[in-house]
């Protein structure tokens, strides 16, 4: 079902020295100068979330593009090297429908998340507990399968998992380590980080952590506690085959039951991603998506915490929900938002640009410049019967609810195909059932 | 089931479809008792230290050759601390009994990252759980399921903070009430009161919509009534304090609003950057307090400030100061039982790595606000008992 022969695009929009120059400057100049490059690092930050943003929305490979969108927000992690990030992003994505194990291990080894997790303060006379802790809490296991005494074991196992600054390689610094006995999992041995992997992994709760996370994401915010366990057992015994999980997935009757279509709401990216990919937008500019993220509250590459984002209902309040049933609106119309930014600016190093760059706007307000060929898309719907014209592209739009012309009670007006199609677009997205998918 | 590991995010436990009935098993009924409660957010993390200075302390001077507030500029509250001399409008709250200073206040292995910090402060969490709804939210959950409404708690933005969401009842952002009643007209055409389906996220999205349609014609028909001719300033702060008094003053059934200030991330060259800031703060809570003052709304009022931590005691080398803990908070309101600085001010003889020790813990606050000012159970919504502090 996968190929596995041509492993997916990576991203190569962040230029290595490019980002070492500005590093560099960062270190050396005073005050002032430290502002300036800072603020190049920012851009290069902005750039890579909208150059993974576009290429989520015209990638070939969409699965491995998704998956990869799913690694992200379960190994959350923030950096202000956009660099550390961009090469993080591609190992999810190399691993992405591979082993968890390789991902697994990959992902703890990078540079990124060793910063992010305290790793490189993790040393043999003064652990820290935190990256042990996020590992089996938030990446493998969930609470409840482990001890504080587990943890505090596991950190003295990773002592000394760093990088090499110059190289930006995962390198393990002996003289940091601990190389006593440590007892974990009630077993007693001489262990290193890759041991603690290779033991938690051995716990079927893994597979059915994983499965579980899994399950929500692709399937239904509500868990099926029987089909996950099955698909946790399977996991286990496939040793950590996503791509096995995958296709066992889509495959199952379960998968197309009317219960488990057009439920889950979509997130903020998964909302832009979708509609721009019908429409097949272009944008000019990085702004305006960033600012679509950021109101919406899925900003790529900044997570709210190592937990990453919580989704389903979380998504939706009454601004959010007004923000989203207009989204349609404002690209047919190319026309400001209204809403302005958050007034904590500082919280988040992307915002201090945007309201840099906004108030240097004489509207103060965003608008997404996106290139639409409605000639085009309009005549990729063959109906030229405006009730066969409805119900196709609504088919096309809505997963959840179908609309049918005759209950909708939505009038096309005189014109154009294309018109036709902006009038029906923006009333399609603009209704309830356009969030799920 | 513990409360706590109810709310403790866990993937496997996201159900909503186990929430409504615990809640409802375990909360009594609270209706909105007329009180409100004001919340300000300094953003950036504000330096404590040159807000309420004490200057009498020679380590404060020599931490901070540059940058320290000079004793003649100190505006004095008593023989330890003073303000900064930007602050005068808060002197007069200060002097009318109004004002309450909590030093030292933070929380247990302080998060020195401005998003993770804030994301405590808006969860009420420990520092090492993650919990993805707010003290505000759980307020809103917690006040008789089902009856509140999001106007409930109103946050002055176009977007709503971690604070205001609640597992299954949200507060409500915006920045004007014209404005939202506006857009909410745009949508109306697929607003359907009462929608059902057998798609629980449909249903939600329906439930939202219709929430949101009455929200807006509530506040838009009720918040005409009132138009504040006090000398608010053109700054955002002030622009919102107004439309929070207008809101009270003209009778909307609202317990909690919300705002924030942003800019107090002073790494570089602080002290006009801060001076501005606390300048603006300062007078507009002044000028909130006479409006509801002189429309007689006042005692109904408590405004609570806050910062997602205070900045290092000694200052950096380009006049600013770096990423702290421990921080003031602020308390006002004409029902204070225990007006003017409530605790001991900050130790700088006895520091973690050169930060502040905090003695109070932030949701010692929260649930002196919940339960006192709102009436609320605030064991149930911050998941564990604290201590409350008695300043209300």
């Amino acid at each position: 079902m996968f190929s596995k022969s041509s492993s997916p695009r990576e991203m190569t929009e962040v230029k290595r020295p490019e980002v070492e120059s500005i590093v560099a400057e960062l270190k050396a100049g005073d005050a002032d100068t430290r502002k300036m490059y800072r603020k190049m690092l920012l851009e290069k930050g902005v750039d890579l979330n909208v150059a993974w943003l576009k290429k989520m929305m015209t990638e070939q490979a969409q699965l491995s593009e998704k998956m990869t969108f799913f690694w992200h927000g379960h190994f959350a992690c923030r950096d202000d090297n956009p660099l550390l990030l961009q090469s993080l992003n591609n190992e999810m994505r190399a691993n992405s429908l591979g082993n968890f194990k390789n991902l697994l291990l990959a992902v703890a080894q990078s540079p990124a998340m060793l910063k992010f997790l305290n790793n490189l303060q993790n040393k043999k006379d003064a652990p820290n507990e935190n990256f042990a802790r996020e590992v089996m809490e938030l990446f493998t296991l969930g609470r409840g399968n482990y001890t504080e005494h587990d943890i505090k074991e596991a950190a003295r196992a990773f002592t000394g998992w760093s990088f090499d600054k110059d190289t930006l390689e995962f390198h393990f610094r002996e003289k940091q380590h601990d190389f006593g006995n440590k007892e974990f999992f009630g077993k007693t041995g001489n262990f290193d980080g890759k041991d603690i992997i290779d033991m938690i992994l051995f716990k079927e709760e893994c597979a059915r952590f994983i499965a579980g996370k899994i399950y929500q994401f692709f399937v239904n915010d509500l868990p099926d506690e029987k089909v996950i366990a099955d698909l946790g057992h399977k996991l286990y015994m496939s040793d950590y085959d996503i791509g096995e999980l995958m296709k066992e997935i889509f495959l199952a009757d379960w998968f197309y039951e009317p219960k488990n279509v057009g439920t889950r709401v979509k997130s903020p990216v998964e909302l832009i991603v979708n509609t721009s990919r019908f429409l097949n937008a272009e944008y000019a500019g990085n702004d305006a998506l960033i600012f679509v993220q950021r109101i919406l509250g899925q900003v790529l590459f900044l997570p709210p915490n190592v937990a990453g984002w919580p989704n389903g209902k979380r998504w939706i309040d009454s601004s959010s929900m007004i923000f989203r049933m207009d989204f349609g609106r404002k690209l047919v119309d190319v026309s400001e938002f209204t809403q302005r930014l958050k007034a904590d600016d500082d919280t988040d190093p992307n915002m201090v640009m945007l309201k840099e760059k906004s108030l240097k706007k004489k509207g103060r307000f965003f608008e997404l410049d996106a290139t639409i060929n409605w000639d085009v898309l309009s005549a990729s719907f063959n109906s030229t019967a405006d009730v066969q014209f409805f119900n196709d592209v609504s088919q096309a739009l809505l997963v959840a609810g179908k609309v049918n012309y005759d209950n909708a009670g939505f009038q096309f007006k005189e014109g154009e195909k294309s018109a036709k199609l902006k009038a029906l677009f923006v009333y399609l997205t603009g209704r309830p059932e356009f969030q799920l998918c | 089931m513990k409360r706590k590991d109810f709310i403790h995010l866990s993937a496997l436990a996201t159900t909503a479809l186990m929430v409504p009935d615990f809640l409802k098993a375990s909360s009594p009924f609270i209706s909105a008792n007329g009180k409100k409660l004001v919340i300000v957010q300094l953003s950036g993390g504000n330096d404590g230290l040159n807000t309420i200075i004490p200057y009498r302390n020679d380590i404060y001077y020599k931490s901070r050759p540059t940058l320290a507030i000079k004793e003649d500029k100190v505006i004095k509250l008593n023989d330890d601390l003073g303000m900064n001399d930007a602050m005068a409008g808060m002197k007069d709250l200060f002097d009318e009994g109004m004002l309450t200073i909590i030093n030292n206040v933070g929380y247990p292995n302080p998060d020195r990252s401005h998003f993770r910090s804030m994301d405590i402060w808006h969860s009420a969490s420990d520092s090492a759980d993650y919990i993805n709804t707010g003290w505000i939210g759980r307020y809103l959950d917690a006040t008789c399921s089902g009856c509140s409404k999001p106007y409930t708690a109103i946050e002055i933005d176009d977007s709503l903070s971690l604070a205001l969401k609640g597992r299954n009842t949200n507060g409500l952002a915006l920045h004007d009430v014209n404005l939202f009643y506006k857009m909410m007209k745009d949508a109306e055409p697929f607003n359907k009161p009462g929608f059902t389906s057998s798609n629980d996220n449909l249903n939600y999205l329906y439930k939202t919509l219709a929430e949101t349609s009455s929200s807006a014609d509530y506040l838009y028909q009720k918040s005409n009534v009132y138009h504040s001719k006090a000398p608010y300033a053109g700054n955002a702060l002030a622009k919102d304090l107004k439309t929070i008094a207008e809101l009270i003053i003209s009778g909307v059934d609202t317990s909690v609003f919300y705002t924030s200030l942003s800019g107090f991330d002073t790494h570089v060259n602080q002290q006009g950057a801060q001076a501005t800031h606390l300048k603006e703060l300062s007078e507009g809570l002044n000028v909130f307090v006479q409006d509801l003052k002189t429309n007689s709304r006042l005692d109904d009022v408590t405004i609570f400030v806050f910062s997602e931590f205070g900045r290092r005691v000694s200052q950096n080398a380009s006049n600013g100061t770096d990423h702290g803990t421990a921080n003031n908070v602020f308390v006002i309101g004409s029902k204070l039982k225990t007006p003017g600085i409530f605790n001991e001010t900050p130790d700088l003889t006895q520091l973690d790595q050169g930060d502040l020790i905090h003695h109070i813990d932030f949701r010692q606050v929260y649930a002196t606000l919940l339960n006192k000012q709102l009436g609320a159970d605030d064991e149930l919504i911050l998941g564990k008992k604290f201590e409350q502090l008695g300043f209300i």
